[in-house]
């Protein structure tokens, strides 16, 4: 069963999936239904660190939609 | 004793001892698994392949008919170009994948190790194996005394004497080693069947990797013996195996798939069956004939285009998709299917007999289920058509690809008498030349009439994203 993803991030990026890079931030991409671990690429500037999802009941139109958010620059 | 008996004696000890050893060919263990070594698809060179033109061709099963109609359409395939960014291609060296199941196994290997001298007229690939009659060699192999004797042996069967047939025709001693060291695309799937799991089983070192086998060891008349092990008439073919000796460490995907029985049942099987394939106690793989499984050989294009990544599937084409790396995708089957095993059987009152039924219950699953699987990839690619028109009006930036889906089959011709007449070719290792001649001419022919196929090698500009579907 196709299903979607599209995951948000300030800046276009390599999403990793499972461990390896399988997309980019913004753009919808097409996965099998199931549990998936996301990230991103490095640098490792982003939060949370991963984020593990079941991605199921999707639309092309609607996909499920993970967001990371650039951290701030440490002191 | 007298000296007859005292020859008899001796002969009879030899012909024990050669049964004793008498075995299969081992695979050799791997060490350790690496990735950027072996016959995987990420280390073959795609310099003269770009990936933003996908072609994946799959072969089905059905003899030498089945060989000769993949034939015409690789002759055909040779001397066509397709237009990318300016450039002529051909579009033969663009092919990325050869799946291939049984008889068109033969052509798949074959032009894999051997490349434009498949073509060669009157050449070793048509004079040994398309226009020759290799059940005569099957046949004088199998009647040798000196294979009764191996025979004799319970880990030497019929399927290794196929073996020595097609490696001293075809092969010679060339291996997967052979293929790594080509280094070039197309990425063979050798397609067999697994017999504990039902599955498929393909020869690519990523299926190895579980088992701790090196598959460079492995000989191509082997993978190929395993493809076409037509159940009964040969003994099932026997790969070693060596769990848990190269640090095989299992990938992610397995875990999460295995989360989900009731979300996607396929991905969690297929996550079970790779885990098997590790549990310590399972020494020996047996495997049939691919057809038995997917005698179309389009399995691994499915799941080529379901699975998001490169360890589920090596040459994960939805990856490369979702990566945006491919711009059009071309998918050809080439079916060599043949009729109704009982195409005359209601025209009379009379019960089919014991033969009949036996064809009916023997070739009807299997054709039913290429049919759906045929139609599967059909509609997997016109969900992706569908989602990609979706995303664009609803503005969610997925990537548009051209999609190609290329039927090459019998029933794609008009008219009925050449129809049933490339139908009623039997699935054996010897047809007759004029029937050979027929088979690659038709397997040209069908692709070149193919509207999809002409817009291919026509087109100049994209088509924005949309499936030609004939």
């Amino acid at each position: 069963m196709a299903e979607y993803l599209k995951v948000v991030f300030p800046q276009r990026r390599e999403v990793w999936i499972d461990g390896e890079p399988a997309a980019w931030t913004q753009s919808v991409c097409q996965v099998d239904a199931g549990w998936y671990t996301l990230t991103l690429a490095p640098p490792q500037d982003f939060a949370p660190e991963s984020q593990r999802v079941e991605i199921t009941d999707t639309l092309p139109s609607a996909p499920l939609v993970v967001e990371f958010t650039l951290k701030e620059p440490g002191p | 004793m007298t000296p007859l008996a005292k020859r008899s004696l001796g002969l009879l000890l030899s012909l024990t001892l050669l049964a004793g050893c008498a075995s299969f060919p081992e695979a050799e263990p791997l060490e350790h698994v690496d990735t950027g070594s072996g016959y995987r698809y990420a280390n073959l060179e795609g310099a003269d392949n770009s990936e933003e033109l996908f072609v994946i061709l799959s072969f089905s099963g059905g003899g030498t008919r089945a060989a000769a109609l993949a034939y015409g359409v690789l002759e055909r395939l040779r001397d066509s170009w397709v237009e990318m960014d300016g450039e002529s291609r051909n579009l033969l060296d663009e092919v990325d994948i050869i799946s291939s199941v049984s008889g068109g196994s033969f052509t798949a290997a074959y032009y894999g190790l051997h490349r434009d001298a498949i073509f060669e007229e009157g050449g070793r690939f048509q004079r040994d194996f398309l226009y020759r009659d290799v059940e005569a060699d099957l046949k004088r192999r199998l009647l040798s005394p000196f294979s009764w004797a191996r025979l004799a042996s319970p880990t030497f069967g019929r399927i290794e004497l196929a073996e020595e047939v097609y490696q001293s025709l075809l092969f010679d001693q060339a291996t997967f080693a052979d293929l790594s060291d080509n280094g070039r695309k197309p990425f063979l799937l050798i397609n067999a069947t697994d017999m504990d799991k039902g599955s498929q089983f393909s020869f690519v070192q990523s299926q190895l990797d579980p088992m701790c086998v090196d598959l460079e060891s492995i000989s191509l008349s082997r993978a190929v013996a395993a493809s076409s092990n037509f159940p009964i008439a040969f003994t099932p073919l026997t790969l070693n195996s060596y769990p848990g000796r190269c640090g095989y460490v299992e990938p992610p995907w397995v875990a999460n798939a295995l989360q989900g029985l009731n979300t996607n049942p396929r991905r969690y099987y297929r996550a079970r069956h790779w885990q098997r394939y590790q549990e310590p106690e399972r020494d020996y793989v047996h495997l049939l004939d691919g057809g038995v499984s997917d005698n179309i050989g389009l399995r691994p294009a499915l799941d080529a285009l379901r699975a998001p990544t490169l360890q589920e599937v090596e040459w994960s084409v939805l990856n490369k998709m979702n990566r945006e790396i491919v711009d059009k995708l071309v998918v050809i089957v080439v079916d060599a299917k043949p009729e109704n095993p009982t195409p005359d059987a209601d025209t009379s009152p009379r019960s089919p007999g014991p033969r009949q039924v036996i064809n009916t219950i023997s070739t009807t699953p299997l054709a039913n289920y290429s049919f759906d699987t045929v139609e599967l990839l059909r509609e997997t690619l016109r969900d992706r058509e569908n989602a990609q028109r979706l995303s664009l009006d609803a503005g969610t930036g997925m990537h548009q690809i051209d999609l190609y889906y290329i039927y090459v089959g019998f029933d794609q011709l008009e008219d009925a008498t050449r129809r049933e007449r490339f139908q009623r070719i039997p699935t054996r290792f010897n047809l007759p030349t004029e029937e050979v001649d027929g088979l690659r001419q038709i397997g040209a022919e069908l692709l070149e009439q193919s509207p999809c196929f002409q817009q291919l090698v026509g087109q100049r500009e994209g088509s924005g994203g949309r499936l030609c579907s004939h």
